[in-house]
């Protein structure tokens, strides 16, 4: 039985426009995934195809006004806004894309510290040892979320939801971009050691390049609808074994290939 | 015609300098590439650049001009994260048209749809807010741009696609350029020349 069942999701939201006349707007209209024990699934896709919604609506945090269509499964379990909150933050660990989500009046080292187990001491060990190990200064921990820069931002995000022992599955949405490679390979391989100890991990990324070193597979959205899902190794030099034109077209228009080109 | 910067120098806390000693020139319509590991100072610098903030040495000129502090500023910073620069209480439309009010060809180049316009930040997704930004940035007074991880939040066609569209407009205005990424791939397929920041660095 996979980890993660997703089938057939679909997110409308309700909304106002001006004199508020109601109208619904639909984002994700068909997304369908899977993750196994161990796995990791990179989910690449157009921006705004919905993957931080997907990331959203398995968590249970999206919008009030959102409108949720479709299945989906954790260990077999349906899951839903409701029993979500069991899992959420143990058994589903979840790194947001936004840097908002940093508390902007907290230290960032407290703000680490919160989401640790263990007596005080034990979590200001772990907290230290988590910054050691994403290459960040011990004293970077006293600043503030605006005194950081952004590649730190994003470390600090990444070891704020840091895995518990009993976390089966990580989302981690767009863990690494703005970072330079020493510490982007420091995120890569932490997501690689998660899966290597059965943990499903679903990585939420536009650097597929990347991301191709750990995934094993890749899901690719465009307009709400997953459109292809393939093994990682279907991407090679020149994209030959990509049937879909969409994912051709975005591995051709990397930086690294054709870029601008492409279009 | 030319930015400018002569001996810069900036810290945060006294006497603990992120960089010295920093002159670059970026000719009118030139472009430069700036990158350097996490935390070195390049989004410091950037906003030095489009006076944010003051330098603690050294000075920017602007087309012969040493920068202003009021009025409109002819250099434009584009952000790592657009969801940091709007205020999470205004409808799109309304930031977007704080300054000036941008043509529908320019809303068309970075395929900004009329349905977001009414919509506050939180319900656009990463990449679609920024394309707002830079549609900001490009007020008809602007003569450098500075692109900090500019396309860092998007996909690959997406990027390549905005990244064509600014060129254009860049090459249209004659534009002077600085593009802050971690990507040597981008830099080295936009940029005239490029600078390690770090060797500025006094960590
Ligand atoms: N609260 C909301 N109300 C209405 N539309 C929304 C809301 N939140 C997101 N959307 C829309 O849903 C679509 C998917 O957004 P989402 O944030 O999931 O994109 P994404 O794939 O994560 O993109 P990116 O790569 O840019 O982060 C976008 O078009 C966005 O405008
Ligand atoms: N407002 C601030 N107050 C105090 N220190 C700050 C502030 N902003 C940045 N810093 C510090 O200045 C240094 C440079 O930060 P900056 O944001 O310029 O780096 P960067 O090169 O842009 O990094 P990145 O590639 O991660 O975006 C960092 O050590 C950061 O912690
Ligand atoms: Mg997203
Ligand atoms: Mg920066």
């Amino acid at each position: 039985m996979p980890l993660l069942q997703v089938n057939n999701l679909s997110v409308s939201f309700d909304q106002y426009g001006r004199g508020l006349e109601r109208f619904v707007t639909t984002p994700i209209r068909s997304l369908s995934i899977e993750i196994g024990k161990g796995e990791i699934l990179a989910v690449v896709g157009a921006s705004g195809s919905g993957k931080s919604l997907l990331a959203h609506a398995i968590m249970g945090i999206l919008p009030a006004n959102a409108i949720v269509g479709g299945e989906i499964k954790f260990k077999g379990n349906l899951i839903d806004e409701r029993s979500i909150k069991k899992y959420r933050g143990k058994q589903i660990a979840f790194i947001p894309q936004s840097v908002n989500y940093l508390d902007p009046s907290m230290k960032v080292k407290n703000q680490v510290r919160i989401g640790l187990p263990g007596i005080k001491s034990e979590r200001i060990e772990k907290q230290e040892h988590l910054f050691e190990k994403f290459g960040l200064k011990k004293s970077d921990g006293d600043l503030y979320p605006f005194e950081l820069s952004g590649g730190m931002m994003r470390r600090v995000l990444f070891t704020t939801s840091m895995i518990s022992p009993d976390t089966e599955l990580v989302i981690a949405d767009e863990p690494t971009p703005g970072i330079h490679r020493s510490a982007l390979d420091l995120v890569l391989n932490q997501l690689k050691t998660i899966a290597d100890s059965g943990i499903g991990v679903m990585l939420i990324t536009h650097d597929i390049i990347s991301a191709l070193k750990i995934a094993d597979r890749v899901s690719v959205f465009k307009d709400g609808c997953t459109v292809d899902d393939i093994p990682a190794s279907f991407f090679s030099a020149d994209g030959e074994s990509l049937e879909n034109e969409y994912t051709r077209m975005l591995w051709k228009s990397l930086p690294e290939h054709s870029f601008m080109e492409a279009i | 015609m030319s930015l400018k910067v002569n001996n810069l120098g900036f810290c945060y806390r006294p006497e603990s300098w992120v960089f010295r000693n920093v002159s670059i020139e970026v000719p009118k319509g030139g472009r430069i590439g700036i990158y350097g590991n996490s935390g070195c100072g390049k989004t410091t610098l950037a906003k030095i650049l489009a006076s944010f903030i003051s330098p603690k040495e050294g000075e920017v000129v602007v087309d012969g001009e040493n920068q202003k502090r009021e009025g409109f500023q002819p250099v434009q910073l584009i952000f790592q994260h657009p969801e940091k620069t709007m205020n999470p209480l205004w409808r799109m439309k309304d930031s977007l048209c704080e300054s000036y009010v941008p043509e529908k060809s320019l809303l068309d180049a970075f395929g900004i749809r009329d349905e977001w316009m009414e919509r506050y930040p939180i319900e656009l997704s990463g990449g679609e807010l920024q394309r707002f930004s830079i549609v900001r940035a490009l007020h008809p007074e602007t003569k450098y741009i500075i692109a900090d991880e500019m396309t860092t939040m998007l996909d690959a066609i997406t990027q390549a696609s905005i990244w064509k569209g600014l060129l254009e407009i860049v090459k249209e205005r004659n534009l002077g350029l600085i593009v802050i990424s971690h990507e040597m791939a981008i830099i080295d397929k936009i940029c005239d020349s490029c600078l390690n920041l770090e060797d500025y660095c006094h960590a």
